[in-house]
């Protein structure tokens, strides 16, 4: 047995993110680490990798019984980690990146061309092309997350942990990252793939390990189960209304008389910060009561699309319209637009102010929000109690520090915030990155009737089976460009051939 | 629930006040070793000189009041995310500014007169830190450099001032001509006609002062309550309304204010802006109440901006913290300056004191907890 983990405790203030779980990894095999958004996944593998002592419990690693004090200690017992959360120097090169994971490789002079080459060999070796000289700021998301691999591989590590790798990744990436695992697991290397993806769990996967609040719900060969028990494990008696969640039927489409135009955008170029053209192009139009997805590849435009359609940045050329509901047009103003951001750490939330300010970060603006200079309080306060309620955003108190919340419950305050004022229109993007298959669920849910109000939504999504379920037409944007609008039930492959960059005409809904 | 909760904080700032008090003690006990002096004589003037008696406690008072201008200062500023370094900028040219307007202006009734220079004081103090402002909006360029500069150039505007063109013809000094007496800020006594307020003092069983219960009012000058009301002021600002609201989001994460459709930029600006306001009036304040000339100082004095980062910092950037710790300082300042008179130990060691707590701050676990927040972000 290559891991042991018995009664592993953590405890975070006042939650106790682990409860007592054991958990062995065995040699040669890909182990799903299955669970809820809290569930305890990521905390579990931070133990293993030496980021937090546990509380109580013992590890043992090829049946030597170890006590990580740092990471350092895990990697020295070659456990490596890539983490949900790149743990990348932007402003360094590939290469300078790939000198931190090598300390032993770096000495006063920085070898550069020797790590380069370092870098270089690794990638190919799993297939990949890496430009040791770039700049990882310059890299797309999937790439990054390429880099972060070859980062924990220069480790050599017999025990490889990755955390929710797929969050980042389109379709196409993640059948490489997939045949690059089951690649490693040829070498006889341990792999645990922590995921809320129950599909690719099924993938995969040889065992499965399914956590639930922080207790072990199960281990099980992969061969031995299926969807439904997996799903009965990690939400408990729930089940039922969850696997609806998972594979619900296509929602209907809407009466084909989406109301008025809300959204023209004509011919949109914009510049990303490197000054390359991001956007080349881009024409569509929205309309009330409809979802105009948008799929693609993580980092073919997506969010410059967004931040252009809210202002966020300029235009280098083309038009972006907003039809206002008195008839006028113009430049669409923030306060008329329900936003999710993609990440919503960074863009979304205030982390270190309390759930309560988050929920009020826009509504604080309102006319209703206050009195000459001051804010009424009583009434924002209200407000977030009933956002909070409305939007089963689970929270000990709304003056707990909104960073304090789990993933999915920190999703819904944004989704609750975009949603509470009832906007005409809603640019959303990647709304369920991140977030377990009930609020998953929920999420959908809420866009739906969204639209049912009447809302213009445009969904940025780089997951093909949101956009696919969701949307009443789907546009593919490839390199900045689209491909394409087309209808949701054109067949996958053509979808997947657009987002590769094949151009199709509209005969639908020319 | 609320009650506990104010209850548990009092008691958690009781028990930081006196170990701060007891580690301040030991450690000027070191440094008055160290330059060969008496420990217990040297604390005991200080504690004559800062809290013992009413003549003292009233210096603590004066001494806090820049201090708790400029602590605010620092606040609103570090509150929005602006690592403003330029107070003590900002501060001489709030004295510039009321000195210069109290010089220019017709002899005026005192009520109208003292405003105008106050508010001409504020003025010039957001004025400096403005072009701050500017250079970080607009060519963004990092407002801890421009804020630097800006102080050597406040320094060296008021000497070249001091020494030309607003120089007193009338004095072999280089100094300006005495600020009118209309313009200064009145004294209590002027006001109530009542020399000292309360009495009585408690004392260590060998006869040593430690707290008065009574004020000199001859000396107290209405700056003191100025300075106490417009912590009150700041403390609601931020609180309470929506600019305040926005400047808080804003200095925690721009990026999410930004998204959020708040105008960040019109945000730093009035941050910035009020900060400069806030230390150019602590400037106005000291210029008509206790500088009754405008002239030169050293770099680094008088040393009120820089001590402000020390105050907002140990009031973990709270406006009533501020009161609090803007106290704390006078009186080790006023204490100070007893203790060189009376005891032959430099006023300097005020200095050396701040600037340990200001270090022993940072090594505390908590301490400094609201710029760490920032950089981390909870999952």
């Amino acid at each position: 047995m290559t891991v042991h983990m018995r009664g592993i405790v953590k405890q975070f203030d006042a939650t106790r993110a682990l409860n007592g779980v054991d958990f062995e990894l065995l040699p040669g095999e890909i182990h799903a680490l299955l669970g809820e958004n809290g569930a305890g996944k990521s905390t579990l593998m931070q133990v293993l990798s030496g980021l937090y002592p546990p509380d109580a419990g013992t590890i043992e690693v090829r049946g030597t019984p170890v006590r990580f004090r740092s990471a350092r200690d895990a990697t020295r017992a070659g456990i490596g980690m890539v983490h949900q959360h790149f743990t990348l120097v932007e402003n360094f090169t590939v290469a300078e990146n790939l000198a931190l994971a090598l300390p032993s490789q770096t000495p006063f002079f920085l070898p550069r061309r020797h790590l380069a080459a370092e870098a270089l060999a690794l990638a190919e070796h799993l297939g990949w092309k890496l430009d040791p000289n770039t700049p990882v700021w310059q890299l797309p998301v999937g790439v990054q997350q390429r880099l972060e691999i070859v980062k924990v591989l220069a480790q050599q590590p017999e025990i490889l942990i990755f955390d929710e790798p797929t969050a980042v990744l389109a379709p196409v990436e993640l059948d490489e990252l997939f045949s690059v695992l089951a690649r490693l697991r040829s070498e006889g290397k341990s792999i645990v793939f922590i995921s809320h993806k129950l599909n690719e769990v099924m993938r995969l996967c040889d065992r499965v390990t399914v956590l639930r609040r922080g207790e072990n719900a199960g281990t099980v060969a992969v061969a031995d189960t299926n969807p439904e028990d997996l799903a009965r494990r990690m939400v408990g008696d729930q089940a039922e209304r969850e696997l609806e969640a998972e594979c619900p039927d296509a929602i209907p489409a809407p009466g084909a008389g989406a109301g008025e135009t809300v959204l023209g955008i004509k011919n949109l170029w914009v510049r990303d910060a490197r000054g390359v053209d991001a956007l080349r192009g881009v024409s569509l139009e929205l309309r009330e009561g409809e979802i105009l997805g948008v799929a693609g590849v993580d980092g073919n435009g997506q969010a410059e699309l967004a931040e252009a359609v809210l202002g966020l940045c300029r235009a280098s050329r083309g038009t972006v319209e907003f039809h206002y509901r008195n008839g006028a047009r113009g430049t669409p103003v923030r306060s008329e637009i329900g936003y999710v951001p993609q990440d919503r750490r960074r863009e979304g939330l205030v982390p270190s102010m309390s759930v309560r300010d988050n929920l009020i970060l826009e509504l604080h603006q309102e006319p209703g929000a206050s009195w000459g200079p001051w804010l009424r309080w009583s009434y924002l306060n209200g407000r977030a109690a009933e956002m909070v309620s409305a939007y089963d955003v689970r929270t000990a108190s709304l003056a707990q520090p909104a960073g304090t919340l789990s993933g999915g419950n920190q999703q819904k305050i944004v989704i609750g915030r975009a949603l509470d004022k009832q906007p005409r229109l809603l640019v959303v993007v990647n709304p369920t990155r991140g977030v377990d298959v009930g609020a998953t669920a929920y999420v959908h849910e809420q866009l739906v009737a969204q639209r049912r109000r009447g809302a213009a939504i445009l969904l940025i999504s780089t997951e093909l089976d949101e956009v696919i379920r969701l949307s009443d037409r789907v546009a593919v944007l490839y390199e900045g460009e689209l491909m394409g609008i087309v209808p949701p039930s054109t067949p996958r492959e053509q979808l997947g051939l657009m987002m590769g960059g094949k151009r199709t005409t509209d005969h639908a809904l020319a | 629930m609320p009650s506990r909760k104010w209850a548990s904080v009092a008691l958690g700032s009781l028990i930081a006040v006196l170990a701060l008090v007891l580690v301040v003690a030991v450690v000027i006990a070191l440094v008055v070793l160290a330059l060969g002096g008496q420990p217990g004589e040297a604390l005991s003037a200080i504690l004559t000189g800062s809290t013992g008696t009413p003549a003292g406690l009233t210096e603590t008072l004066i001494k806090a009041t820049p201090l708790i201008l400029t602590g605010l200062c620092i606040t609103v500023a570090f509150r929005c995310g602006i690592w403003n370094i330029g107070a003590e900028g900002q501060l001489l040219m709030g004295m510039l500014g009321s000195a210069a307007t109290a010089l220019a202006l017709p002899p005026l009734p005192p009520l109208l007169a003292a405003p105008l220079c106050l508010l001409a004081g504020a003025a010039s103090g957001a004025a400096w830190a403005g072009f701050a402002a500017w250079l970080k909006v607009r060519r963004d360029i990092p407002e801890v450099i421009s804020t630097i500069m800006l102080n050597f150039l406040a320094v060296y505007l008021i000497e070249y001032l001091v020494r030309g063109p607003m120089r007193d013809a009338q004095s072999i000094n280089d100094w300006s001509p005495p600020m009118p007496e209309w313009t200064q800020l009145a004294r209590l006594r002027e006001i109530s006609g009542i020399r000292q307020v309360g009495g009585g003092t408690l004392s260590l069983p060998n006869g040593q002062p430690v707290l008065a219960f009574g004020l000199d009012a001859g000396h107290l000058h209405l700056g003191v309550l100025l300075a106490i009301a417009t912590a009150g002021a700041v403390w609601l600002w931020l609180a309470r309304t929506g600019v305040g609201f926005r400047i808080r989001a804003v200095g925690f994460n721009p990026v999410a204010a930004l998204t959020a459709g708040m105008p960040v930029s019109r945000t730093v600006w009035i941050a910035f802006l009020a900060s400069g306001a806030l230390a150019g009036l602590g400037g106005a304040v000291e210029q008509l109440s206790v500088i009754s000339r405008l002239h030169r100082f050293a770099p680094g004095e008088p040393g009120y901006g820089f001590s402000g980062i020390a105050v907002a910092l140990l009031a973990q950037l709270h406006p009533a913290g501020v009161l609090g710790s803007a106290l704390f300082f006078g009186a080790l300042s006023a204490g100070c300056d007893r203790m060189q008179r009376v005891a032959g130990i430099s006023f300097h060691v005020a200095y050396v004191i701040q600037a340990v707590i200001v270090l022993l701050l940072a090594c505390l676990p908590q301490g400094l907890s609201r710029f760490r927040a920032r950089h981390k972000t909870g999952n």
